[in-house]
């Protein structure tokens, strides 16, 4: 055997037979080159072999003394469930179903949404008017009377509530304008809404709860009827900058137009845009009184603590003893009428139709 | 090889099985952390080899060598558990560039150049140069032929060397 013969063994991946090995052993015994080459290969090989860190560990004392145990006997071997791959087996299998269970939830719940712009406008449509107009742009204009949108008769006020016919009056709703608003005064249709409001209500037996309103002496008293009329929600009046003169029924009660910019004569206070944009405000009542009118007005409404004189009060409106002349100015206790806008000229009232205390 | 040809009862053979654990525990337990690498796994293969031990002592006599005959084993278990790993390992996503830290050898390729060895060199290679015994022993305890396990082990380990080049060249 030579040398070439002696890779040619080392290459091959057969079972040496005996006579082959001898003959190995016999040509290494005198084959320097060849026992170098498989020096090499001894050294090389433990030198990878070398990279497998020898230890220091120690066995589990727990691991140790069940194998001893289980050698003689004295305990079962470890089951399959209870060995380490049997447990990852297990948690396979568990996250396995549970991600089978979420998938078959997820596949059972309904989903709910509107599918068509149709079902979109019927839910708009089911909407309430209030949301509605609260929706709606801020703009006046005049659209046809609607059967949905009925008027609502508020029955905290005292005065009786207009009821328009809905088929012949047009309702007021919230739509969008080009051009700034004009205040035509037009016929204006009261619809009392259902929103809760704090109308100045002026009932006559109102015992000591009462706030002292100064009117010029050379105006006439409005009327209640005037007074509690409310502007709504959604019925506004055209309205325009130019001062036209009202109906005759009412003519005298107050200026006839009013820009919604100008400033309101009667008191100090504006009305705000949201009352002439069609939000349901109320007008404001004076709590400093002014004592320059030689006559005053006496609404019912909050006691006045500093003049616990005071005689009986009048409401507006109402043919009574004048007021007390005091002179000086009173402050009144905030009632809650406090915050509304001033009494609203009467430019709309005179087209109000059946508005008759 | 064989002291006894005759297996012994099972009393015997449980109480000398307990003594040679008892003697050998701690080597053959490092033995299996070196060519593992886990301590944890190498617990488990502990308990598994001498259950093994138990089972084939039923049905043969004892050994001459019961450290190389345990080893032996155990060295059987540790390369079908690295060939079990190896085929259910994970695959890289992209293919490994030539760098420095690839060029270093480490463990994983040693043990990896095992797996692909057939059974029997691996064998070889691991009692040889893990466990130390000779190939005289070896032969012994193979029950073959002394030069026919140098013809082995002269190629068991030009194997590995190629085996190992070209995994340090990859």
């Amino acid at each position: 055997m030579n040398c070439a013969e002696i890779k040619t063994i080392l290459a091959q991946a057969a079972d040496v037979a005996p006579a082959d090995a001898a003959a190995f052993e016999q040509h290494l015994a005198t084959c320097q080159q060849c026992n170098a080459l498989l020096a090499e290969l001894e050294a090389q090989t433990e030198q990878s072999f070398a990279l497998l860190v020898q230890s220091d560990a120690r066995p589990p004392i727990a691991t140790v003394a069940a194998i001893h145990a289980q050698i003689l006997g004295q305990t079962q071997p470890t089951r399959f469930w209870q060995r380490r791959s049997a447990r990852l087996l297990q948690l396979v299998v568990i996250a396995m179903l549970l991600a089978w269970f979420g998938i078959e939830a997820l596949n059972r719940m309904p989903i709910k949404q509107p599918s068509t712009l149709a079902q979109l406008q019927t839910l708009l449509a089911s909407a309430s008017p209030a949301v509605a107009v609260v929706q709606a742009t801020p703009t006046l204009s005049v659209v046809q009377p609607s059967t949905t949108n009925q008027p609502v008769a508020t029955s905290a006020t005292s005065q009786p509530a207009v009821t328009p016919d809905p088929s012949s009056q047009p309702t007021m709703v919230a739509k969008p304008l080009p051009s700034p608003i004009q205040v035509v005064p037009t016929s204006i249709q009261v619809q009392p809404t259902s929103v809760p409001t704090n109308p100045p209500t002026i009932p006559v037996a109102s015992p000591p709860l009462a706030t002292t309103i100064p009117l010029p002496t050379n105006e006439p008293v409005p009327s209640p009827q005037a007074t509690n009329q409310l502007p709504s929600a959604t019925p506004m009046p055209e309205v325009s900058t130019e001062p036209t003169e009202a109906p005759a029924p009412t003519k005298e009660t107050g200026p006839t137009s009013v820009p919604p910019s100008s400033p309101v004569p009667t008191t100090g206070s504006q009305p705000t845009a949201s009352a002439t944009q069609g939000f349901p405000t109320m007008p404001p009542i004076a709590t400093t009184v002014p004592t320059q009118s030689p006559s005053e007005t006496v609404i019912a409404g909050s006691p006045t603590p500093t003049e616990p004189s005071l005689p009986p009060l009048t409401a507006i409106g109402t043919v009574g003893p004048p007021a007390t002349l005091t002179p000086t100015p009173t402050s009144v206790a905030p009632t809650p009428t406090d915050s509304l806008p001033p009494t609203p000229p009467p430019t709309s009232t005179p087209s109000l139709p059946t508005a008759t205390p | 090889m064989v002291v006894d040809s005759v297996p012994l009862a099972e009393a015997a053979v449980r109480e000398c099985l307990a003594a040679w654990f008892d003697q050998y525990n701690l080597a053959i337990f490092r033995y299996l952390v070196r060519l593992i690498g886990d301590e944890e796994q190498a617990a488990d293969l502990l308990q598994e080899t001498f259950t093994k031990a138990l089972v084939a002592l039923r049905t043969q006599a004892l050994p001459n060598n019961p450290y190389a005959w345990l080893c032996r084993i155990a060295g059987n278990l540790v390369i079908d558990m690295l060939r079990r790993k190896r085929r259910w390992s994970w695959l890289p996503f992209q293919t490994s560039t030539p760098s420095h830290e690839h060029a270093i050898a480490t463990a994983q390729d040693v043990r990896d150049c095992l797996v692909r060895l057939n059974q029997r060199e691996a064998e070889l290679l691991v009692m040889v140069h893990c466990v130390g015994l000779s190939p005289s022993e070896i032969a012994e305890l193979l029950s073959e032929n002394v030069s026919t396990v140098r013809v082995r082990l002269h190629r068991a380990r030009h194997r590995f060397r190629d085996l190992y080049t070209g995994e340090s060249e990859l």
